[in-house]
């Protein structure tokens, strides 16, 4: 099972796409922030991020690019996801590999994950 | 005044012995160095004087045909600067009252002479030639600051008429300066309070500075500007008042803007905000929405579940639209190249697309045409055609042709896709503001794009055949 890590500090966002994305047959892990996410990075060795660009304590793009920066995780795909259209810079600046605009059609989401990860 | 440098006199006399005598009572002055001549032709000496080659000249009252003091009249005539001495026979008071009015600078009688006469009026005659040169090149000078000011300068009496305006006082209240000088200051004041409050603080202060005013052309134009006035007397009795009035329409004009920028840049700053906010709960909805329909077969809740879906997705577009809307304020221009914007623009499309499945073609002319815009609005307005063109297509039936060709100046954009199309009576009003045949959409999404495409100097057209498809065809000149 492909092992997704969501970090987000809106408890509702976790809570839907981690009871949606499970019964799509992926293991979900949680942080509600950043700093949470990176401690618990090396631990989980997940096969995807998802980001919020808003994770709490640390910034979402400062965590995708610790990611990108440690040569244990810089591997692992990030998708970020933003209520807000003007961050298509971010995204190039922090090298997430894609990107989702919220609010979002699940099914664009699948399509996304799985031209990640499968 | 010692001098070392040679003093040049010429004596204008049809008499030489006065030559003679003159000449030998100034060897005798050792204070300064004298080159003397002697001329007894009045056109020739005329020639000499305004020539400017002699530093002094004496010039007898007897000239022959004419006398001293048309000579005199003459060499002022062709602004001779130098000092003129008039010599006469016998002392006259008349003849020194006309001479110093004909414009010589003293008067010697000649049985009079002795040295020390001649050297003190030589030395007198000298320092005032001096002197007034000096005075004339500094009145020039300042009368030149006068009028070649740019802002109005001006002088009134204490009643406010003027009684010196420059050049720019004229240009600035477009009256011919004759006219300015018939009229009072208060008459150029628009506003009656404001006029009142002037003459108020004329009256208890001694100057105003930076007062900033209403005044009024000849032609009625209102301009705002900023006076600077100070008081001055001559005598006890005779009170001027002096200043400048400096034109700062332009400047309220940027200030004006600067302000209207810094209110839509809050507005647009709050919008982004709200939207920012209201998205991730929507989100959340939607994700719950997305869910629930899943599991629940009933189909009364399914009903009601995309009731809750419909009106989501409505919040959203609305979102979406005041977004876009309110971004077409401000134009931000600079050179673009039209081929980067349609591609990106396809780009931000693109998860739509893939969404819908849409099959997308395009066609556009590769050499770079260039104009000169807002590179996000555009991106705005090609984003609205392509999203409605979308919106009108079936899932994984929709064809999107997107082709640009450059023809003359112009280049002709055109978004064909194979939806459901529009209705005849629609076309008319489809760039309408507030114009919509959606349920969810407010109707600014095409009005959006008509305006920006209008401001970069560009237009669109519409084909429509319901069932069919629709096209739109944009045509844009280059800069």
């Amino acid at each position: 099972m492909k092992r997704i890590l969501i970090v987000d500090d809106d408890k509702d966002l976790l809570y839907n796409l981690e009871h949606i994305l499970s019964k799509k047959g992926y293991e979900i892990f949680t942080a509600a922030n950043g700093e949470d996410a990176i401690t618990s990075l090396t631990d989980i060795r997940p096969d995807l991020v998802l980001l919020d660009i808003h994770a709490g304590k640390m910034d979402g793009p400062q965590v995708c690019m610790l990611v990108k920066a440690n040569p244990l995780t810089n591997h692992t795909p990030v998708i970020l996801i933003s209520a807000d259209i003007g961050n298509k810079e971010i995204r190039k600046i922090c090298k997430a590999d894609d990107f989702i605009e919220k609010p979002f059609k699940l099914a664009l989401l699948f399509l996304k994950i799985s031209a990640l990860i499968g | 005044m010692l001098s070392s440098s040679v003093i040049k006199i010429l004596i204008i006399d049809d008499d030489e012995d006065d030559f003679f005598i003159i000449r030998d009572l100034m060897t005798d002055i050792r204070e300064y160095n004298f080159k003397i001549d002697w001329c007894y032709q009045y056109t020739e000496a005329l020639h000499h004087v305004c020539g400017s080659e002699y530093d002094l000249y004496f010039i007898d009252y007897r000239l022959g045909a004419k006398t001293g003091l048309d000579f005199l009249h003459e060499a002022i005539k062709n602004h001779c600067e130098e000092p003129m001495i008039l010599l006469t026979g016998k002392g006259n008071r008349e003849i020194d009252t006309l001479a110093m009015q004909a414009g010589a600078v003293d008067y010697l009688v000649k049985g009079e002479l002795n040295v020390e006469k001649l050297e003190r009026c030589i030395r007198y005659s000298l320092e005032r030639a001096a002197s007034m040169k000096a005075l004339r090149l500094n009145e020039k000078k300042y009368r030149n600051i006068f009028e070649s000011s740019q802002d109005a300068i001006f002088v009134t009496d204490e009643h406010f008429f003027f009684k010196n305006v420059n050049k720019a006082a004229s240009t600035l209240f477009e009256y011919s300066t004759e006219e300015l000088l018939s009229m009072r200051i208060t008459d150029l004041f628009v506003d009656e309070k404001e006029k009142n409050i002037f003459i108020q603080s004329i009256e208890s202060l001694t100057e105003i500075r930076d007062l900033e005013v209403q005044l009024i052309t000849k032609n009625q134009e209102t301009k705002p500007c900023i006076i600077s006035i100070s008081k001055y007397s001559e005598n006890i009795d005779q009170h001027y008042l002096q200043g400048i009035i400096h034109d700062i329409t332009s400047l309220k004009k940027a200030e004006k803007m600067a302000h209207e920028a810094q209110k839509q840049e809050a507005i647009e700053r709050l919008v982004r905000m709200i939207a920012h906010e209201v998205r991730n709960p929507l989100s959340n909805i939607n994700l719950s929405m997305e869910v629930l329909q899943e599991k629940d077969g009933d189909q009364k809740n399914t009903e009601l579940l995309n009731i809750i879906s419909r009106n989501a997705n409505r919040i959203n577009d609305l979102i979406s639209e005041l977004l876009n809307f309110s971004r077409t304020s401000d134009m931000f221009r600079q050179k673009v190249i039209l081929q980067d914007i349609i591609r990106e623009t396809i780009e931000a499309a693109n998860d739509r697309i893939i969404l819908k499945k849409i099959n997308i073609k395009l066609s556009i002319e590769e050499e770079p045409f260039y104009i000169e815009g807002d590179k996000e609005k555009l991106k705005i307005a090609f984003l609205n055609i392509i999203i409605n063109a979308i919106e009108a297509m079936e899932f994984e039936k929709g064809e999107l042709q997107v082709n640009g060709v450059k023809k003359n100046q112009e280049f002709i954009l055109t978004f064909t896709d194979n939806g459901i199309g529009i209705p005849q009576e629609n076309i008319p009003r489809l760039f309408e503001q507030y114009f919509t045949s959606k349920k969810n959409g407010m109707g600014l999404g095409l009005s959006s794009t008509f305006n920006i495409l209008r401001l970069h100097n560009g237009s669109i057209a519409v084909r429509s055949a319901p069932g069919i498809g629709t096209s739109f065809i944009v045509t844009i000149r280059s800069s």
